[in-house]
């Protein structure tokens, strides 16, 4: 379905864009990732949320967190939603900027193929993977590892919690901080990060090296289903984040209605997980992380509500009469509460808001190609046109200005609408027998 | 859009200014034709190594593109890594004000120490220390990368003592290594996989602008992905699931994502018609994917040559 673009009133005589402090490149930058509708740094340092509702509730948020993870009490996750193309993604950009000037380790998450929400291992690897320590640069992991002080009060609190029978962690957590400490040899540090990072570990290869400190009988290194491991990797993880001297672990969710798409079981193990990750299961949550999901605003209608999520999933559960159902259908309809009552909707930009934007967005396309963008868009009605279309028009229409002076642009819109429909591909596994052939 | 004016734009817009300056890009180009995709494959290529880049081109009926860690590794096949730790090398030692011998001898520490008149053995303490610092620090690239390059480059300088450790390095970034414990005296204890392909990619291209190049161009010919063949009538080559081409959606999206961790580095993927007309392994399958480059506000008349995807219907 197209669509005309906004009524544009006359262009006014306007003053060129004000400077920016970003470099050339870095506005270049900006630019190109506006285009992809993917807000990156530097887009973010010039153009600001505009949501100080959900920022105000997100400090609120991290100082909760900074109490909560020394407490070893979980901390309620936030999340919003908002059309496509309203600012999500930025948003979310933009929290994490907040969240590492308080000193806290943030990872993002993109739901995605190869990051399904339903599995826990593999979200745990794509959180270790994004994971930013503030201050630091090189391996996340390795560098708060190295950051431990085994002389301070925070080390022997994490020494102390990772050995408790209560806390429930399998016992290679313990063997493996124990060893981390004692060894000098870099590829058995090595080893251990990557363990701690969600690489399996030979057992046996674990007890040589413990032999080689008499303390093979002091760790019992118990098997652990996979799924249980990918969730106390994550306990771990938080506690160890805290030990190295940071007041906590932000994990941000992008693209969470992508979870729409799965299967009827596979939505509720995300539901579930949802659940878990915002601090809603009290016996099955991370203390000492705190996360932020972004969602589609019409994901409560379309999914929950028109296809019935919200009464089949449960339903079909508990009617199943199996006990892992029933566990699953309180913890998915915990997740799905979150969505359909807790869900903080991004606020539409009024037009003193576009207009700021549209200047920002100006003087970075100014910057990025050293000329003075023409005054496009100025004093443009509202519509329902989204802040991301505003953007990319504002940018088509100042590229095509720039390359083809003598043109007069005439820009069209194609609404994009997001697909609920169930797609079993996605759930195939990222690299299967064949390598991806087709069999024969 | 005619194929000339979306080379010009890809020459003078990235591979002469934002990329070389440090920018990162990734385009998808829509060939209406077979003929014409092997038209943009060759321009970029032609356009790369005129503008000081290393070119490196992979088509999916020959690598497993779906698979970040074969991406690299195919990529990895195509570099001279002698070549390049030798000219990041030369830049150094001519920082340092060091005579260096002509292109057609080693550049070793015996003769680097009769040019220039020093002890051999004060030499390899200096220069050996000088590369670890230089490089070790430079958290544009990975850990395992900046390893693998300072032995690339200790290498150079003293043949009979690394060399068996180099030969192992190069085996390594090209996939073609057999145990892991070969390059553990590098002190790399993991290989290259789906959690550090990516970081290596962009860790090489920012390792090519030190040893003097421009960047990378990377061109990913994905058009097999789209085809539908049946196996009686499949030729030579890979043809992929729809999961698989749902994969390869997956890894675009995220090098669209990830362009800001990179630099220096420009990626042109080419694909064929069936990547925006079919709806079951097209852009359309992959929303991720589709919501970043579909061109949902466009000119009625013009097309962007800036445009995430651009469809390029006429041969020059």
């Amino acid at each position: 379905m197209s669509q005309a673009a906004p009524e544009v009133l006359p262009a006014e005589l306007g003053s060129p864009p004000p400077r920016l402090a970003v470099d050339r490149v870095q506005a270049r930058r900006a630019i190109e990732a506006l285009r992809a509708g993917v807000p990156n740094r530097d887009a973010v340092r010039v153009l600001s949320s505009r949501q100080p509702q959900v920022e105000t509730r997100f400090q609120q948020q991290l100082e909760a967190l900074a109490e909560d993870g020394p407490a070893g009490r979980l901390t309620p996750g936030l999340l919003v939603a908002g059309d496509f193309g309203t600012g999500k993604s930025h948003l979310l950009e933009h929290l994490e900027d907040i969240a590492a000037t308080e000193q806290m380790v943030c990872s993002r998450v993109v739901v995605s193929k190869e990051t399904p929400l339903y599995d826990p291992a593999r979200v745990f690897r794509a959180a270790v993977e994004s994971l930013v320590v503030p201050g630091k640069r090189g391996s996340a992991l390795a560098e708060l590892a190295a950051g431990l002080d085994p002389e301070s009060a925070s080390y022997a609190a994490l020494a102390h919690w990772v050995g408790r029978p209560d806390v429930g962690l399998s016992s290679r957590f313990a063997a493996t901080l124990f060893l981390y400490q004692q060894v000098k040899d870099p590829e058995i540090r090595d080893r251990i990060v990557s363990l701690w990072s969600g690489d399996p570990l030979n057992v046996s290869q674990v007890r040589s090296w413990l032999r080689a400190f008499d303390a093979t009988t002091a760790y019992r290194l118990e098997s652990t289903p996979a799924r249980e491991l990918a969730l106390q990797r994550a306990a771990f993880l938080a506690r160890l984040i805290l030990a190295a001297g940071y007041r906590g672990w932000v994990v941000l969710f992008d693209e969470v209605e992508l979870i729409g798409r799965y299967s009827f079981k596979q939505r509720a193990r995300s539901y579930a997980e949802l659940a878990r990750w915002g601090g809603k299961l009290k016996t099955a949550g991370i203390a000492g992380l705190a996360a932020v999901f972004a969602i589609t605003a019409d994901f409560d209608a379309a999914v929950l509500q028109d296809r019935g999520d919200l009464e089949v999933v449960p339903g079909k559960l508990r009617a199943s009469g199996l006990e892992p159902d029933q566990k699953l259908a309180g913890q998915a309809e915990q997740g799905m509460r979150l969505i359909a009552r807790d869900a903080l909707r991004l606020r539409g930009p009024d037009r003193a808001a576009l207009e700021r934007t549209r200047q920002e967005v100006r003087a970075l396309h100014a910057r990025a190609y050293d000329w003075e963008p023409p005054e496009v868009g100025a004093g443009e009605q509202l519509s329902t046109t989204r802040m991301r279309q505003y953007v990319r028009r504002w940018i088509n229409e100042w590229d095509l200005a720039r390359l083809y002076p003598d043109y007069v642009p005439s820009t069209e819109v194609t609404e994009l609408r997001t697909d609920y429909s169930e797609q079993p591909d996605l759930e195939s596994p990222a690299e299967s027998e064949a390598d991806g052939e087709e069999p024969a | 859009m005619i194929l000339r004016e979306w080379l010009d734009v890809v020459r003078d817009e990235y591979l002469d200014g934002y990329v070389r300056e440090g920018g990162a890009a990734v385009k998808l180009a829509v060939a209406g034709t077979d003929g014409v995709r092997e038209q943009l494959r060759a321009g970029l290529c032609e356009l790369a190594e005129a503008r000081g880049f290393v070119g490196v081109t992979l088509d999916a009926a020959a690598v497993r593109l779906h698979r970040v860690d074969r991406l690299f590794h195919g990529v990895a096949q195509q570099i001279d890594w002698d070549l390049l730790a030798r000219a990041y090398l030369e830049r150094l030692l001519r920082a340092r004000g060091l005579r260096l011998p002509p292109e057609s001898e080693p550049l070793t520490l015996a003769r680097l120490a009769e040019l220039n008149a020093a002890p051999e053995v004060l030499l390899r303490t200096e220069l050996r220390r000088a590369v670890e610092n230089q490089l070790f620090s430079d958290y544009a690239m990975t850990r395992e990368f900046r390893l693998a390059m300072i032995h690339l480059c200790v290498a150079q300088l003293d043949p009979t003592e690394s060399s068996a450790l180099a030969v192992a390095v190069k085996e390594w970034l090209r996939g073609e290594l057999r145990l892991l414990s070969e390059v553990k005296h590098a002190l790399i204890f993991q290989k290259v996989a789906r959690h550090n392909a990516r970081h290596m990619l962009f860790s090489l291209a920012h390792w090519l602008t030190l040893a003097g190049k421009s960047g990378l161009v990377l061109v990913l010919d994905i058009a097999r992905y789209a085809e539908v063949v049946p196996v009686a009538q499949r030729g030579a080559g890979f043809f992929y699931s729809t999961a698989a081409t749902m994969d390869l959606y997956e890894l675009l999206r995220q090098l669209i994502d990830a362009t800001d961790e990179a630099s220096a580095c420009f990626v042109g993927v080419l694909a064929g018609p069936a990547f925006v007309q079919d709806d079951r392994r097209g852009v359309r399958s992959y929303q991720a994917l589709y919501f970043r480059i579909w061109d949902e506000v466009h000119d009625r008349h013009r097309e962007n040559p800036f445009s995430g995807l651009v469809r390029i219907a006429e041969a020059a």
